[in-house]
């Protein structure tokens, strides 16, 4: 047992250090900051390091992330119109991302507040083609999404129907 | 010396005198004149034979003073035929000699003609006109030119009579020429005539006319300079029609414009007058007054023909009007020659009121070349009709086109079209979707059944079996609302090839009923079935052959196929889908809507027989009773038609499966099926839900 935790330690060590490798020290730490500040639930501090960190290190494995928790922030204001820019931005520079159909579930929350019907069907077909299901001895599938602004989201995926949650409140659902 | 006295004295004593010298002068003169008229008719009919192209001859000529002539019994044969056809009887004619050229110039001009019930037989006129166009041609510039009027008084267009009534057309001309400047003006009518016999000869019949036909009359208005001529106007009127157009000749170039205005006979719902009451009186008055108008619905405005003639050719180098405020563009080549020749491009867009109301009909175009001559129109082209891509539309049709070898169109009477088409080929696209039907013979016919009321009938040779239909088109609206029922009758099914190209290849012969009307909307629905037939590499049966090791599942031989599909504005999907094969029984629906999602529920059930020869099931059915022949599988799927969800539904036989394996099996299984949807990039679920 002592053996397999020590093992353990070792791997996280090196890949800690892989990823050091990957990207650079100091987006690294504006990446940190800007995470504590979401966890002590200061969004402000956390959008301006999030912001900080895409326009000094556009190339960082992190940018993902920052896009995708400008476009929450500027949800949660609410500044719809700047927020669906930048989920659109991060559909589009990362379409195959695990993240991008929470992307869209914030797209199609955006497009059912402001009453656009033949946007929100547009998006909740986007929703539907994303993933494919199968269900043979389960009744649903779901995938779990950890925003970077903190957030718990959940995506449901039934045979006729997908609902998401965001922290354990219904968020948006799609019928079919 | 006073005036009057002088007359007084004159016309008591002198005046008598002359006056019978002049009238005794006069009629021998005209009779001298007659009578050497008479001696010299053969040369006068020589003569006119010798100016008229093909066999004229007259019978007797007649000289009125002062100066009118009166010819009888002119006839005008054409002597290029063998049988020497009759082409042209005039029972009278009367020439007008202008009195005021006789005395000032000293020559003999004709002022002015009338011809009285000339009976033109016309198929032989339009033989003859086309035999002899260049003499006639000739003919006419000769004459001379200045004021002259022709009158043709009860003229008749004759066919060949048959012994039974029917109809004759009459007409009436009236021409005016002065120097450069002529007007027309005349009608046609199309008569029912009745044979008798005749009263005094009871071996000869007389024609007598039993109803008058409505008249359609013609005017036109214009002058000529050389080789210009500006026409002021060119006007048809007939009831429930009107055309008129206007522009010039430029030696060779046509140049109109013009409307034509048209009513067809559509149904308005006659309003509920109710009990007539005294306030309705001047109301009632006033419409008994009024003129008699009609307001048409077929609107053929802004006429622009460019067109250069080149006869017999006439190229049409831009024709453009709106119909019914759609616009119909055209270009192309007309060749006259025995018959009609038209070999030309045609474009139709639908008016945005009307694209409402068909859908996502977005225009078609017509690339053609018909040739009409004796009541036959053949046909050979592409016809292109474009729908748009209309996501909201039921209708998954994209383009269709309409490729035919050869169409032929014989008008066989006023109420039937002989239609009979070769080589033809019907493609259309749904989606990214091509789909090929092969039509290699069609026949059908046209039955106009009343005034509103058309009918098609067809039968064609189709894919080794038969297609037999109707069509009904009800005129009495725009669009026209048309029905069609087509039967199909053992039918190859590898017509099925390019409509079920990623689901399955159905061998096997057909027999169905396919119902299409497009009212109130769009609709295609029917019903077929398929009879001793094998189903071949269908997807799920692939899979399942794959993964549970079942070979057999790729070829399934079947004693019965048959559904029940549907096309229209709220999707299109197959009802009551049903398999029975010796192995596999299927039965289910899909629907797919407009949005291409599907909802669609399949029962499966597969026997014991075939389940054995899988290693993976054999173990499992060793746990089932012996009595169980065959399991059943219920599915659900739904989402994307291209990357369907699908849920094994629970039942008796899932309930015992489950209680069979163990969970850590069950999640393999799962697991499985993630990664076989998810190829390229596996995500493992997070969590699964019961």
């Amino acid at each position: 047992m002592e053996y397999i935790k020590k093992s353990l330690m070792v791997l996280l060590v090196l890949t800690l250090f892989f990823l050091n490798g990957f990207c650079e020290a100091s987006d690294k730490s504006t990446y940190n900051r800007a995470l504590t500040s979401a966890r002590s639930h200061n969004n402000e501090f956390a959008f301006m390091y999030f912001r900080q960190l895409v326009r000094d290190y556009p190339n960082s494995c992190y940018v993902p992330e920052a896009i995708f928790a400008q476009g929450e922030y500027y949800f949660s204001i609410p500044n719809y119109e700047e927020a669906f820019l930048f989920f659109e931005e991060y559909i589009d520079r990362y379409p195959d991302s695990q993240a991008a159909i929470f992307a869209l579930a914030h797209q199609l929350k955006i497009a059912q507040l402001k009453r656009d019907k033949d946007l929100a069907k547009e998006i909740e077909k986007k929703i539907i083609s994303v993933k494919q299901v199968g269900l043979v001895f389960t009744d649903f599938k779901q995938y779990e999404y950890k925003t970077p602004l903190d957030q718990k989201f959940l995506a449901v995926f039934h045979i006729d129907k997908i609902e998401f949650y965001a922290d354990d409140t219904l968020f948006a659902k799609i019928s079919y | 010396m006073p005036m009057i006295p002088f007359l007084q004295r004159y016309l008591t004593k002198k005046a008598p005198f002359h006056i019978t010298l002049l009238v005794i002068f006069l009629v021998v003169s005209t009779l001298l004149v007659n009578i050497f008229l008479a001696q010299e008719k053969d040369v006068l009919s020589r003569n006119l034979d010798l100016c008229i192209p093909g066999k004229a001859s007259i019978h007797s000529i007649f000289y009125i003073f002062p100066n009118k002539f009166y010819i009888t019994g002119i006839k005008i044969r054409d002597h290029s035929k063998a049988q020497d056809p009759l082409v042209l009887d005039i029972p009278a004619l009367t020439l007008n000699l202008s009195i005021k050229d006789m005395l000032s110039r000293q020559t003999v001009i004709i002022s002015g003609a009338q011809v009285i019930k000339p009976v033109i037989q016309q198929e032989a006129f339009l033989e003859y006109i086309d035999t002899y166009k260049q003499q006639i041609k000739n003919l006419l510039a000769s004459l001379p030119q200045g004021r002259f009027g022709l009158v043709i008084n009860q003229g008749i267009l004759e066919r060949p009579l048959s012994s039974s009534d029917g109809k004759r057309k009459t007409f009436y001309v009236n021409l005016s020429l002065a120097g450069k400047n002529w007007l027309i003006k005349g009608w046609l009518r199309e008569d029912l005539y009745r044979r008798s016999k005749h009263f005094f000869n009871p071996r000869k019949t007389k024609i007598q006319i039993a109803s008058k036909g409505l008249p359609f009359t013609f005017s036109s208005e214009g002058l000529w300079e050389g080789r210009f001529i500006i026409l002021d106007h060119i006007e048809a009127k007939m009831k429930d029609f009107h055309c008129r157009l206007w522009g010039m000749f430029d030696d060779d170039i046509i140049k109109l414009e013009g409307y034509v205005l048209s009513k067809m006979n559509i149904q308005t719902r006659l309003k509920d007058k109710g009990p007539f009451r005294i306030s309705d009186i001047p109301s009632f008055l006033q419409s008994k007054i009024a003129t008699p108008t009609w307001r048409p619905n077929i609107f053929i405005l802004d006429i622009r023909l460019v067109c250069r003639l080149l006869l017999p050719k006439i190229k049409v180098e831009r024709l453009s009007f709106l119909l019914n405020n759609a616009p119909v563009c055209a270009r192309g080549q007309i060749t006259l020659d025995r018959g009609l020749l038209w070999d030309g491009h045609i474009s139709f867009a639908p008016a945005l009121e009307q694209r409402q109301r068909s859908g996502n009909f977005q225009g078609a175009e017509f690339v053609l070349k018909s040739y009409w001559y004796k009541n036959v129109l053949r046909n050979k082209g592409r016809l292109i009709f474009h729908y748009e891509k209309n996501d909201n539309s039921g209708i998954p049709l994209r383009q269709l086109e309409v490729s035919v070898g050869d169409l032929w169109l014989n008008n066989v009477n006023p109420y039937e079209i002989e239609i009979e088409m070769y080589n033809s080929k019907l493609l259309f696209t749904t989606g990214k979707d091509d789909h090929l039907i092969k039509l290699d013979y069609l026949k059908a016919l046209w039955v106009k059944r009343t005034q509103n009321m058309k009918f098609v009938k067809l039968y064609s040779p189709f894919y080794g079996g038969q297609l037999r239909g109707r069509v009904w088109v009800d005129t009495r609206q725009v669009p026209f609302k048309v029905h069609s029922v087509l039967d199909l009758k053992n039918v190859n099914t590898q017509i099925l090839d390019s409509f079920l190209i990623y689901f399955a290849k159905v061998y096997g012969r057909l027999n169905g009923r396919i119902d299409i009307s497009d009212s109130p909307s769009f609709k295609i629905k029917g019903d077929f079935l398929i009879q001793k037939g094998r189903l071949s590499n269908m997807s799920f049966f692939v899979w399942l052959a794959d993964t549970f090791r079942l070979p057999a599942l790729r070829d399934v031989p079947f004693d019965d196929l048959s559904a029940d599909f549907y096309v229209d504005v709220t999707g299109q999907g197959l009802d009551n889908i049903d398999i029975i094969s010796k192995d596999v029984a299927l039965n289910g629906n899909f629907y797919v809507n407009p949005k291409r999602l599907v909802n669609s529920k399949i029962s499966m059930s597969f026997s014991r027989e075939l389940l054995t020869q899988s290693p993976k099931f054999s173990a499992l059915l060793k746990r089932f009773d012996a009595s169980t022949q065959s399991l059943l599988f219920d599915f659900q799927m739904s989402g994307n038609q291209d990357a369907l969800n699908f849920k094994w539904l629970q039942n008796a036989a899932k309930d015992r499966i489950q209680e069979i394996i163990p969970d850590f099996i069950e999640r393999k299984i799962e697991r499985g099926i993630d990664s076989l949807l998810e190829p390229t990039e596996p995500k493992e679920p997070i969590q699964e839900g019961k």
